[in-house]
């Protein structure tokens, strides 16, 4: 699939480069009918091309859902963690505490 | 139980709290060396994404025409066509080279967000470690599988930016216009000669600008990859390390990737190859990396090659 985007990149490049000198020409020579005309096609060209990078860059994509899923009960465990620590540092504190009366 | 026994009980309960409480004081200081470590890596990570969304709309972004030029055109425009005057001509004839809003864009916002939200995710994991970190230790090592995905998409997306550098269509294609136009007109050649050479300085201002904008893309992808390489490190071993060991690993990890901002492409390409051989020296890492890319050849035969 990302052989295909690439392929699908590289000819939205050159197609949208083609069509936007095109139409630059037109609106440079004042030709504002075959601006009309072009316009469509550039935009149609750059939204293509735009959809290939994205493409491209999700296929990099390997964390999902389930790994956020994974962080939040990593994140879980780590808070429960701290509770524990902080009743154990309480009781440790506490018992510190009534050391210093005997 | 006797006075005496009570007594005893009592100091060695002191030994304990004494105990406990420099164990936690230990705990708790490499513990928050390693939400530094984390934090920093969501910093660089986050820094990467926006590159990577400067990079795609500087793509196809346009200059706009200074208001003198856009009167002009727009006087040209009208008496050079024959067609009714629609809505739509009237949009064009306003603002001939406004762009539109991709279609994909919320797709790419939703792409965007989701990967912020991986690697801010992935720094909050550790937000308590500090104040759990006699009983987290599993836990830190649990994270290890995730941010081996991290790295291996931020060195995905590196390697896929080199293969695809920016490339400022629109600007590209007003030069060419514009040479074709030189080219085709009856000038006299010394004249034509110094329009070519004006078009010429801005066609290299164009490419120096489209390589200083992969560069830059790639420096901070690198940078992510790198911090996550040396966090990576310190999670796998975050029970046998001391506090002196994380604070050091993590001055080197924040040394090397200061050290990495001014290099040129093939600076950062070296930089690179260093990390996929870190990635290819560790299976569990070179099996995601290779998933990563395992559909663009050209980059999957390169890192299987090393």
């Amino acid at each position: 699939m990302a052989d295909n985007d690439q392929i699908v990149l590289e000819d939205a490049k050159e197609t949208a480069f083609a069509l936007d000198k095109a139409y630059r020409r037109a609106i440079y020579k004042g030709d504002l009918d075959t601006a009309m005309e072009l316009k469509p096609k550039v935009d149609r060209a750059y939204d293509q091309y735009s959809q290939a990078r994205l493409n491209l860059l999700q296929e990099g994509v390997l964390a999902t859902d389930a790994d956020i899923l994974e962080m939040r009960r990593i994140r879980g465990e780590i808070d429960q963690a701290a509770t524990t620590q902080a009743l154990i540092d309480g009781a440790v504190r506490f018992a510190a505490f009534i050391a210093r009366f005997v | 139980m006797s006075q005496h026994t009570i007594k005893t009980s009592f100091a060695n309960l002191t030994g304990i709290v004494l105990s406990v409480s420099l164990l936690l004081g230990g705990c708790a200081s490499k513990a928050k060396l390693l939400q530094t470590g984390a934090a920093q890596f969501e910093t660089e990570s986050k820094a990467a994404i926006e590159k990577i969304d400067e990079l795609r709309r500087k793509e196809i972004e346009v200059t706009p025409l200074s208001s003198k030029e856009a009167s002009e055109q727009f006087v040209k425009l009208v008496t050079g066509s024959s067609k009714p005057i629609t809505l739509e001509t009237v949009k064009i004839l306003l603002d001939p080279f406004k762009a539109h809003a991709p279609e994909s864009e919320a797709e790419w916002q939703a792409f965007l967000q989701k990967m912020r939200r991986q690697y801010m995710m992935f720094a909050t994991t550790f937000a308590s470690l500090d104040t759990g970190s006699l009983f987290a230790a599993d836990d830190v090592k649990d994270a290890v599988p995730i941010l081996d995905k991290l790295i291996a998409q931020m060195a995905a997306f590196s390697q896929g930016i080199k293969e695809n550098p920016a490339t400022f269509i629109r600007e590209r294609a007003v030069i060419a216009m514009e040479l074709e136009e030189v080219r085709d007109s009856d000038s006299p050649d010394e004249v034509k000669k110094l329009e070519l050479l004006e078009l010429e300085r801005r066609l290299r201002e164009i490419a120096a600008a489209e390589e200083d904008m992969t560069r830059r893309t790639v420096e901070q992808t690198v940078k992510a990859a790198k911090l996550g390489m040396e966090l990576r490190q310190l999670l796998m071993n975050y029970d046998e390390l001391s506090v002196d060991d994380i604070a050091e690993g993590l001055t080197t990890a924040f040394r090397l990737v200061g050290g990495i901002p001014g290099l040129d492409l093939s600076g950062l390409q070296a930089e690179t190859n260093e990390i996929l051989q870190e990635i290819n020296k560790d299976e569990t890492l070179k099996q995601l990396f290779n998933l990563a890319l395992s559909e663009v050849p050209s980059l999957s035969e390169r890192t299987e090659g090393r």
